[in-house]
């Protein structure tokens, strides 16, 4: 069974409660305000360092926006790395030939030489 | 007076130039001449050549000027081939004054006969001023630097050539020329998708397209469609197994060529050539022939094949490096042809 007196102290109690917290609750929040307040006379500086770091951080990202739209210029001035007609080769000049290969260039030339007697001789006959 | 060297690969189906001026070219192998007054009133000109002849080609009488790589014995051809060297020289040349030099030297197939090689001399005539003629394997072999013991497969359109290099020059018995080549593929390949659908409107320009996007040497692929027309109805057909089919009909007889030559070299070399095949040509763009041509050499105790990197210009390029690096005084031995 209930205690009867039980109701009203609890009442009592709750009065207590609302009453302490209205005080509290707008001296915390005071306080906080004031804490923030001291904080910032006593470091003048911090906020200054701050504003430096954030415009800092404005600078540097202005630079990458700028970075990145070279790139994206040079991008579409480049032209596409496979193309379907070929690109000319620099020019060539006559090089030294290896002892080898000289060899081979002279059993072709003998060839030729042979193909060519072959053909002046089938025109005189 | 200037002097300019270039190298020309002349293809049945495509001819590529190489020039000491830095500039390479390719144009297709055909000269188109006017049906009649019509077609002349409109082309306004007595003959087309390359791509312009093939876009007008319903006008023209179209002349493929070579088969199985070497140019034909009539008139027209030899004609019309002294036209495609004239274009395609003019073309690379631009800066080129009259009194300046050409010397050319041109790639032919391996196994080319002494009368088509006297046919390039004579039609050289008044187009270049000296000319060296050189067997087109030996040239790819020449543009890449390989004259220890490799085995060159240069797979064209009218011939595959194949030629075995053993630190020397190669002789008769180390080269072979098939006539197994690209237009042989696109021949299979028609009949094939006739066979199968007998109404589809084909050209060889549609065949070609097919082979050289789909073509393909794999035990496995994935489903080849292709748009054709029936009556006019574009339709899709699906062609994988006629493409295989007729892509193993050309792989088959080249690694039968390339096993014969592989088995009738020196013994303590064949293993040495087994492992440096290098395979040339348009045809080294078919997929999986490299390892089509290795499977085929698993009974002789495993090969390694690769594929040139530049397929389209690699005889070009080869021919154009013999030009420079021979020597001035073998270049005066060589008089103009006669």
């Amino acid at each position: 069974m209930l205690n009867p007196n039980f109701f009203p102290a609890s009442m009592a109690g709750h009065a207590l409660a609302i009453k302490l917290g209205g005080i509290l609750a707008p001296a915390v929040l005071l306080s906080f305000i004031g804490g923030m307040l001291l904080w910032r006379a006593l470091h003048p500086d911090s906020q200054a360092a701050l504003e430096e770091k954030l415009e800092k951080l404005r600078e540097d990202n202005k630079e990458l926006h700028r970075k990145f739209r070279q790139l994206s210029e040079n991008l579409s001035a480049t032209p596409p790395p496979v193309s379907l007609s070929p690109e000319p080769l620099s020019p060539l000049s006559k090089n030294t030939t290896s002892p080898g290969k000289l060899t081979m260039l002279r059993k072709v030339l003998e060839e030729n030489l042979q193909l060519r007697a072959t053909a002046q001789s089938d025109l005189t006959s | 007076m200037s002097i300019f060297y270039v190298g020309i690969d002349l293809g049945t189906s495509r001819t590529t130039i190489t020039t000491s001026t830095g500039q390479r070219l390719t144009s297709i192998t055909c000269v188109g001449y006017p049906k009649d007054v019509i077609a002349h009133k409109r082309l306004k000109k007595d003959y087309l050549l390359g791509e312009e002849a093939l876009a007008n080609r319903l006008s023209v009488n179209l002349v493929w000027p070579l088969a199985d790589g070497v140019i034909r014995e009539d008139v027209q051809s030899i004609s019309a081939t002294k036209l495609i060297l004239q274009d395609i020289l003019a073309r690379a040349l631009p800066e080129k004054n009259p009194s300046d030099q050409i010397y050319a030297a041109i790639g032919v197939p391996a196994q080319a006969s002494i009368n088509n090689k006297k046919a390039i001399l004579s039609l050289s005539k008044g187009v270049v001023d000296k000319i060296l003629i050189v067997s087109e394997p030996f040239a790819v072999a020449y543009s890449i630097d390989r004259f220890d013991e490799c085995l060159i497969v240069d797979i064209g359109a009218g011939t595959t050539d194949l030629c075995r290099m053993h630190g020397a020059m190669p002789d008769a018995s180390d080269q072979l020329t098939l006539t197994y080549a690209g237009n042989f593929l696109d021949q299979e390949l028609t009949q094939g998708i006739l066979h199968k659908f007998p109404s589809v409107q084909l050209t060889p320009q549609i065949i070609k397209r097919i082979k050289e996007k789909h073509g393909f040497v794999y035990d496995v692929s994935e489903p080849i469609l292709v748009t054709l027309t029936e009556q006019g109805i574009p339709q899709t057909y699906e062609i994988t197994d006629v493409l295989r089919a007729a892509c193993l009909k050309l792989t088959d007889p080249i690694s039968t060529a390339v096993q014969q030559l592989v088995g009738s070299f020196d013994p303590d070399f064949q293993e040495k050539l087994r492992k440096n095949v290098i395979v040339a040509g348009g045809g080294s763009r078919l997929k999986g022939i490299d390892r089509a041509i290795e499977k085929s050499l698993e009974l002789y105790g495993g090969g390694s094949v690769t594929c040139v990197q530049d397929a389209e210009y690699c005889g070009s390029v080869g021919t154009l490096k013999m030009c420079l690096e021979m020597p001035d005084e073998y270049w005066e031995q060589l008089s103009a042809a006669p």
